[in-house]
């Protein structure tokens, strides 16, 4: 390529942007204005009661970095930030490998496959109040079966689940894992079905076995599909909050209060409104930390082929 | 290029978002300034329109479990010719959380029933709730009847709300169950220590065939309540070194003689005081007058065969019988209303004598108390008669008194109290953690 | 090539078996609680408490499942819940393909940064701007009405951000090929990259769908009157503070379940159906 070329590519390119601008925002549009005035601009205006005092009813007060000194020092807040911390590292790499396993033995359709997809996707459409007081009955700790089981495997003092301060975290984070396993097994197998067969075949060719083409195929070629799980599951965790309040109102004690149980009491208990958007800023803040580090990484990995 | 662009974006979203902020607060300015343009307009309009005015009313459960707001309404929109009242429905679980959303979006309501005194608290402290005393002389209405606990509302002087329901504690039975165990049945002047011992004798049984002497119920509140009643102290001023009786003798109950189901099983599965009781598997419980008009209806629909009865909530030896814990159900006027005389009309109504006979008849407590709405109540069929004197009173303590805490004290009783009742921490230890946390509250909210 | 399909086609065989041993233990596990909710459905109410579980109830209740209807306005909820699945699903389905396409496929300045907007919005918890969204519907006259709903729920960041990265993993090389042929964007959107991704729009249906049907919070602050409630706010109400009959409880999620199961039974068909068994050469 000489330097005229160049000159002359760079202005094609321009009018090629120029024409490509004008499409997407017409693509963009009808989603962009929903978005917009009914998620972006509440969103904002949340981000902006930070610096405020506000009680939902009486005047707007501003409060510098008040909330945010009010937050430093609440122990509530750190027992909520370490409570859902906690809850997304064991939840999210839980519900991925179980999900991904799951789709794999179940990604092609046959009656066997059908059957079980839909067994295995049926805790995803239950609604959490009926799901929740049917966990709490079997985890019951006296008389409830999953102890009745375990105490014929003899263990002579299985745990007390939602009723302990040490039991009740992993009794939610089972019935997180279990809730929305079958969805990303969904999202999972949708993509693996989404593989052009070529490549599997030109792996075959090559004389690839089955393990090398799950790391030289499927894997890159999931790389999408797996930062959207990654993300995806990352947000929920962090945001986790119907079961918690259906399974234990964040307790025993507050053994279970996570940040957004955390926020919605300052919310709607408290009536602190410019607080509970402060505390909503710092779990934003982690989460988009997270998001763009991941981000830039799936830039990295990408195949665009 | 790029970055001034965004930039930009960022800085028009976030002036829209400025305006929203300025929008919000002047409702809010308009709002509280309401009252005194509220008696003008609806002055000007009584006296030009003939026709009824509409008032909205919100209430919970009408359908389910409150069908008493209803019988109220309907009564309402019979006898007055000047107001008709209609009702808001929400579900009881999540009233507080809505109301609080609608108000703050400024939906019009005029008139609201109160779930408990830290749902009012913080009606007060938002100034959601406008002062009823212009209406009270206007019409010389009679508060005599609504004892101390006229006083309970009032805030700076002034009258907030009219305590609509006042239930309080008492003592319920299985007849059936102590005559098998031939034990006497209990009397008004039961103390707690006579309590335990006789629900050490009434448990038997094992498996689903178990009988439990008595049932503490999984509310936040429930075991705080018994040492609430001595008047040593209360939920708001810290020290809760008093609370130290109650839960030593439910601990004891519930780990030791095992005569109560342990909180951690009774909040794992789901165990609910009502069914527990109606289905014979506990000989007496400690419950709220409201269980009065849930057993008189269940029995009539055939869902329970018990036979039961009433007395006074057990006291400690230092106390008189007849000292228990109550807990208000007040009703207000919406500062955000024009139609203040309206809505007066029907909170007059309802939390006034008429209504209070009605609530009687349907076996709950009303707040505005004479004698011709306890004989209501003792005179509706399926009253256990022989027992009307349990529903005399020496001194009702409450519950919790309105307080810009109350809601958030409530909150750290319940995280508190179950880690006392599950184990987790010991009593002391439990009741020194709520005196730090109080005083941490305390000094953020000063 | 014979000998390698040939141990394609036997050694899996065993591990085949195993495999679905694991998976029958694994799916009696996760049904488990189902079987307490359909258990409980049919037990008088005082009878739900009981322990040691009894499985098969003592008195079979059959009148729960009548109840329900009668109790509330179950049909109504019922009603309300479908249309409300239905319109959602659609726009969210048109309006986020659409987006993403823009997002995956075409190269234009502000891309990554609205795009990690969009993103960013889904980290905030609903709980923190319900308020001020609250505040925009009531300004608009829209409050305790379908059409709020419809309008907060139809246009979210997520459905954008899950076909955005299916759309990524169809071949570049398709879409050039029919710009080369002269199909301009909006074809390529209808007639190539839609088809390829019934997969990824079935799964953004199914989540759409499931989301607004089971949706609590949203229609708890959106929907006041019992003519517009859904059925999440409709079980809601047999669960106070005086009351709780976890048997209609039970009765009414089985009955809301049904139709989601029928749904995914038909739509899973989609699912596999992708690039991989459409045949197109990438």
């Amino acid at each position: 390529m000489n330097i005229a070329n160049k000159d002359l590519n760079k202005a094609i390119n321009k009018k090629i942007d120029t024409r490509n601008r004008i499409i997407a925002y017409a693509f963009l549009l009808p989603n962009f204005l929903g978005f917009l005035v009914f998620t972006l601009i509440p969103v904002l205006f949340s981000f902006v009661l930070c610096t405020m005092e506000w009680d939902t009813s009486n005047p707007i007060k501003f409060a510098g970095l008040g909330n945010f000194i009010t937050m430093f020092k609440d122990e509530g807040f750190y027992i909520s930030l370490l409570n859902t911390i906690y809850y997304t590292l064991t939840v999210v790499p839980g519900t991925l490998i179980l999900s991904l396993i799951l789709a794999l033995a179940l990604s092609k359709g046959s009656k066997i496959t059908n059957f079980f997809r839909s067994l295995f996707f049926f805790p995803y459409i239950s609604s959490l109040v009926a799901v929740a007081v049917a966990w709490n009955m079997l985890f019951q700790p006296d008389m409830g079966p999953i102890n009745e089981i375990l105490r014929s495997l003899g263990i002579s003092n299985p745990p007390g689940w939602t009723a302990s301060t040490v039991w009740a975290m992993p009794a939610i984070i089972f019935v997180g894992i279990w809730k929305t396993m079958g969805y990303y097994m969904i999202i999972y197998i949708a993509g693996l079905n989404d593989i052009p067969v070529q490549l599997y075949e030109a792996a075959t060719v090559d004389g690839a076995n089955s393990w090398q083409k799950f790391w030289k195929v499927t894997v890159p070629m999931l790389t999408p599909t797996t930062f959207f799980v990654t993300i995806m599951l990352l947000i929920n965790s962090f945001k986790v909050f119907d079961q918690i309040a259906v399974m234990t109102n964040g307790g025993p004690g507050r053994a279970t209060n996570v940040l957004v149980y955390y926020i919605y009491n300052q919310a709607f208990v408290n009536f602190k409104m410019g607080y509970a958007s402060a505390v909503a800023l710092v779990l934003f803040a982690l989460v988009l930390t997270i998001t763009i580090v991941q981000f830039k990484n799936e830039e990295k990995w990408v195949n665009y082929m | 290029m790029k970055f001034k662009k965004i930039t930009a974006i960022f800085i028009g979203l976030s002036l829209i978002a400025t305006l929203f902020a300025g929008c919000g607060s002047k409702k809010t300015e308009e709002a509280a300034s309401q009252p005194e343009v509220q008696s003008e307009e609806t002055q000007a309009s009584t006296s030009t329109v003939s026709e009824k005015k509409k008032i909205k009313f919100v209430c919970w459960d009408i359908a389910t479990n409150a069908k008493e707001f209803n019988d109220l309404a309907e009564e309402f929109n019979k006898q007055s010719d000047t107001v008709e009242v209609e009702l808001v429905d929400i579900a009881s679980k999540d009233y507080i959380d809505k109301t609080a959303v609608m108000l703050t979006a400024g939906e019009d309501l005029d008139g609201i029933a109160i779930k408990e005194i830290p749902q009012y608290s913080s009606l007060l402290m938002k100034k959601q709730i406008a002062p009823l005393d212009e209406y009270i002389s206007k019409d010389n209405f009679n508060m005599n009847p609504y004892g101390a606990n006229a006083d309970v509302l009032k805030a700076e002087g002034k009258t907030m709300a009219l305590p609509y329901r006042s239930d309080f504690w008492i003592l319920y039975y299985n007849k059936d169950i102590f005559d098998k165990a031939k034990l006497a049945y209990p009397t008004d002047d039961m103390t707690w220590e006579q309590f335990r011992e006789i629900s050490k004798k009434l448990t038997s049984g094992k498996g689903n065939d178990k009988i439990w002497g008595t049932y503490f119920h999984t509310f936040d509140n429930t075991i705080a309540d018994i040492s609430t009643a001595t008047r040593k102290g209360d939920l708001i001023s810290g020290n809760f070194g008093y609370l130290k009786p109650a839960f030593e003798l439910a601990l004891e109950m519930e780990q030791d003689d095992k005569s109560a189901m342990t909180f951690a099983a009774a909040k794992t599965s789901n165990a609910h005081y009502k069914a527990m009781f109606e289905s014979g598997k506990v000989a007496m419980h400690v419950m709220g007058t409201w269980h009065i008009g849930q057993l008189i209806a269940d029995k009539k629909a055939g869902t329970t065969n018990i036979n039961w009865g009433i007395a006074k909530a057990p006291h400690f030896a230092e106390n008189k019988p007849g000292t228990t814990v109550g807990n208000l159900t007040p009703v207000a006027l919406l500062s955000s209303s024009k139609k203040g005389d309206s809505v007066w009309e029907f909170l007059k109504f309802m939390a006034g004598e008429k209504g209070a006979v009605m609530l009687g008849q349907r076996g709950l407590m009303p707040g505005y108390i004479n004698q011709a709405v306890l004989d209501a109540v003792a005179s509706i069929d399926g009253f256990p008669k022989d027992n009307k004197s349990a529903l005399e009173t020496v001194d009702v303590v409450q519950q919790l008194l309105p307080h810009k805490n109350a809601a958030q004290m409530k909150k750290i009783l319940a995280e508190e109290s179950e880690l006392i009742l599950t184990k987790a921490k010991s009593i002391d230890e439990g009741l020194k953690e709520l005196d730090e946390r109080t005083k941490d509250l305390a000094a953020d909210n000063k | 090539m014979p000998i390698n399909t040939e141990l394609r086609r036997s050694k899996p065989n065993l591990t085949t078996i195993l495999g679905y041993i694991g998976l029958s233990i694994a799916a009696v596990l996760v049904m488990f609680p189902f079987a307490w909710m359909l258990s409980a459905s049919f037990k008088p109410d005082n009878d739900v408490y009981e322990f040691p579980i009894r499985w098969i109830p003592k008195i079979f209740r059959w009148q729960n499942y009548v109840d329900i209807w009668k109790q509330i306005k179950f049909g109504v909820f019922y009603f309300n819940t479908v249309k409300l699945t239905v319109i959602i699903t659609f726009l969210q389905l048109l309006t986020s393909s659409l987006a993403a396409y823009a997002f995956a496929k075409i190269k234009f300045k502000g891309r990554n940064t609205l795009f990690i907007a969009y993103i960013g919005t889904i980290a905030v918890p609903f709980q923190v701007y319900m308020i001020p969204q609250f505040i925009i519907i009531r300004k608009l006259g829209l409050s305790d009405s379908h059409l709020s709903l419809i309008l907060i729920q139809a246009f979210t960041a997520y459905g954008v951000f899950l076909l955005r990265q299916f759309f990524m993993s169809i071949p570049e090389e398709l879409s050039e090929s029919a710009r080369i042929d002269g199909l301009g964007e909006l074809g390529i959107y209808a007639k190539i990259i839609l088809p390829l991704a019934k997969p990824a729009l079935t799964s953004l249906g199914i989540f759409t769908a499931v989301f607004v049907w089971n949706d609590f919070l949203g229609p708890l602050i959106y929907l006041t009157s019992q003519k517009n409630l859904t059925i999440q706010l409709g079980i809601r109400l047999f669960l106070s503070d005086y009351n709780q009959s976890f048997a209609l409880i039970m009765a009414a999620a089985v009955c809301s379940m049904i139709p989601v199961v029928l749904i995914f039974l038909i739509a899973q068909r989609f699912l596999i159906e992708g690039i991989a068994t459409t045949g197109i050469k990438g």
